[in-house]
């Protein structure tokens, strides 16, 4: 396969924490809603 | 709300010409219609910039990334989701929230995988790469696969919002399914991709309005002893803030770890092989801004959809304290009440509003044991408010029955109903029309992509590459707007026709669902595996597609970890016929760098 199919080479620099930033929010969110259940008692 | 007499024909899918509702005031018509000539007018000026292939399909790679980003929300988000949404919200609590944990993950590998690749390769399609990867059968069938699955899905996006809504406000359905899908076909079939994008952008803002609306309404809705913090500790105790299940059974749709595992390949067969939503991020300006408008999805998909699984919660507790109608559809109520088995469902809405003020006798006392601090008091009115709200929700219960017994319906259920009956018996004048507005905007920025993205499919893969491979692109633009207008005429058609058939949604839904996973393996094989071939990745597909069929039709395995089989498979079979393949890996695929 050529470089165009492959997709490899010279990709911008992706901001890594873009993609961490998305996990860790991820984590906090599904975090923030079991203690929002558990503090109304759900 | 009192049962609608126009519905009293049975058998009759549309005996009424359209008349004005009394749900709806001059006021509410005015917004509506202000917010279809906005949208029109707005999709039509981009006509301008989509005289070429390349600006009517990928509005020459020139959109920014938050503009892609709401684009791709706005795609997903349909009106299903915002009608079912909140319906479920209202019945269920906030557990739906979890079908979306593996999103932000999903878009994570995407911006590393397929976004490059696809970006790279100047495609216009995600099969166009296909053939490009292995041969022209693989695309062919993915194509159609495609346009056959998101045609009629199209189709269910219009129809299932019309139904409701044709209902709710007493609408001739034929003209609600117009209503919608001729300014959308309008405005796409002219503006193009451009049209699509900017129009998502101004549908998002209406369609998220609307929600933040409806959350303060009901909020101002709440009796004056009632503060918030007391109204969601009243949601808590009756379970609907319960949304993390961390148990692990394949045959519960949801669940923490279907939605993070089963849900994960869902969201990478979705955004990263399906036409319309490929299509939003290859008119990113450059890779970065793709990757950045997926990552808009990652961030604001799960908060978003919890505030309108939400909604549907305070529609709920606003419901403890002001008597709903037993049932929210009131077509099927009036159908009902006109049978030889009204006495039988007069006696039902007694003791319905009996059990209601014990409920809401109950919910108050909840609330002023908390405030007063009464801890011996208050297990007995947790007990008690339980307890009322699974006796009202028994009577619910028989009603439905008698409803499926009466009209032979045997999958009613009016969860649905119960957001857009909020809205038009308790929200004031003006603010109707709003939030109906949503809803329009809701399912055309869905449609509108598919539209455009099945147009594109029709063009490039089918027209382009089988039927006149060597035209101007005067030529192929033609035929482009031609293409959209026939997939609105399409939609429309078979909205019109799935709102008369209930389980052609199902089919088309579980369609879907079989087709999804096992594409998504053909991408796998097609990026991951160098050493898989055109022939495995094609009778991979089939298989994986089988594969799925047989889970689906013989077991009880919820649908969302059918995707996972359907990547195992795929992949699976592709890689063991690849490695006997030897005549295709000697090959490179079809056109290999070269652009079709």
């Amino acid at each position: 396969m050529n470089d165009t199919l492959n997709g490899r080479g010279d990709d911008p620099p992706a901001r890594r924490w873009l993609f961490v930033g998305a996990v860790l929010v991820e984590t906090a969110v599904i975090l923030a809603l079991w203690a929002f259940a558990r503090y109304f008692g759900g | 709300m009192s049962p609608d007499p126009r519905a009293l024909i049975p058998g009759s899918p549309d005996p009424w010409p359209l008349i004005p509702d009394p749900c709806m005031h001059l006021v509410d018509w005015l917004v509506i219609a202000a917010y279809l000539v906005w949208i029109v007018t707005d999709g039509l000026r981009r006509t301008r910039a989509s005289r070429e292939v390349d600006g009517y399909f990928l509005a020459n790679r020139s959109l920014p990334w938050w503009a892609v980003g709401l684009s791709v929300m706005a795609t997903q988000l349909s009106a299903v989701t915002l009608v079912g949404t909140t319906g479920q919200g209202y019945a269920d609590g906030l557990r739906f929230v979890q079908f979306y944990f593996g999103l932000p993950i999903a878009m994570v590998i995407l911006s590393f995988t397929v976004v490059p690749f696809f970006y790279r390769a100047k495609v216009y399609t995600a099969y166009e790469f296909l053939e490009k990867r292995f041969d022209a059968k693989t695309r062919a069938l993915a194509s159609l696969l495609f346009l056959l699955s998101r045609g009629l899905a199209c189709g269910v996006t219009i129809s299932a919002p019309a139904v409701v809504l044709s209902i709710v406000l007493g609408w001739n359905l034929t003209l609600t399914v117009l209503a919608i899908a001729i300014p959308t076909a309008l405005y796409t079939m002219f503006g193009g991709v451009q049209a699509v994008a900017w129009t998502d952008v101004k549908q998002m803002g209406v369609v998220v309005s609307g929600v933040v609306l409806a959350v303060i309404m009901l909020v101002a809705g709440l009796p004056h002893e009632v503060s918030v913090p007391e109204a969601l500790r009243l949601a808590g105790v009756s379970g609907r803030l319960h949304a993390i299940d961390f148990k692990f059974d394949l045959n519960e749709t949801y669940t923490f770890w279907s939605g993070l595992i089963g849900g994960l390949f869902l969201m990478l067969s979705y955004f990263g092989c399906d036409q319309s939503q490929v299509q939003r991020y290859l008119t990113s300006k450059s890779i970065d801004e793709a990757r950045s408008s997926l990552m808009m999805s990652a961030y604001v998909k799960i908060p978003l959809q919890a505030l309108i699984l939400l909604t549907g919660v305070l529609v709920f507790v606003f419901y403890l304290f002001t008597e709903p109608p037993m049932l929210f559809n009131a077509s099927q109520q009036a159908r009902v009440a006109a049978s030889p088995r009204a006495a039988e469902y007069t006696g039902l809405e007694r003791e319905f509003s009996a059990s209601f003020a014990e409920r809401r006798r109950a919910a108050l006392r909840l609330s002023e044991t908390e405030r007063d601090d009464n801890g011996a008091a208050l297990g007995d009115a947790r007990t008690a408010l339980v307890a009322s709200d699974a006796r009202l929700k028994a009577i619910r219960g028989r009603a439905a029955t008698l409803v499926r017994e009466v009209s032979g319906d045997a999958r009613y259920n009016d969860v649905n109903y119960v957001f857009p009956t909020f809205v038009t018996t308790e929200l004031p004048i003006g603010l109707v029309g709003v939030i109906i507005a949503a809803i329009f905007a809701a399912a055309m920025s869905a449609s509108a992509a598919e539209m455009n993205s099945l147009a594109t499919t029709t063009v490039i893969d089918v027209y382009r590459r089988h039927v006149r491979q060597q035209a101007p692109d005067a030529h192929y633009l033609l035929v482009s707007k031609l293409a959209t207008g026939f997939w609105g005429l399409f939609a429309a058609g078979a909205a019109i026709y799935a709102a008369s058939l209930g389980s052609l949604i199902e089919v088309v839904n579980r369609f879907g669902s079989f087709f999804y996973g096992s594409l998504l393996g053909v991408f796998v094989l097609a990026i991951g595996a160098r050493r898989a071939t055109g022939r495995g990745a094609f009778w991979g597909l089939i298989a994986g597609m089988t594969a799925v069929a047989a889970v689906a039709f013989t077991t009880h395995v919820s649908f969302l970890w059918h995707n996972v089989v359907g990547v195992v498979v795929v992949v699976a079979v592709g890689m063991a016929l690849s490695y006997t393949d030897v005549g295709g890996r000697r090959g490179t695929g079809a056109g290999a760098g070269h652009r079709t």
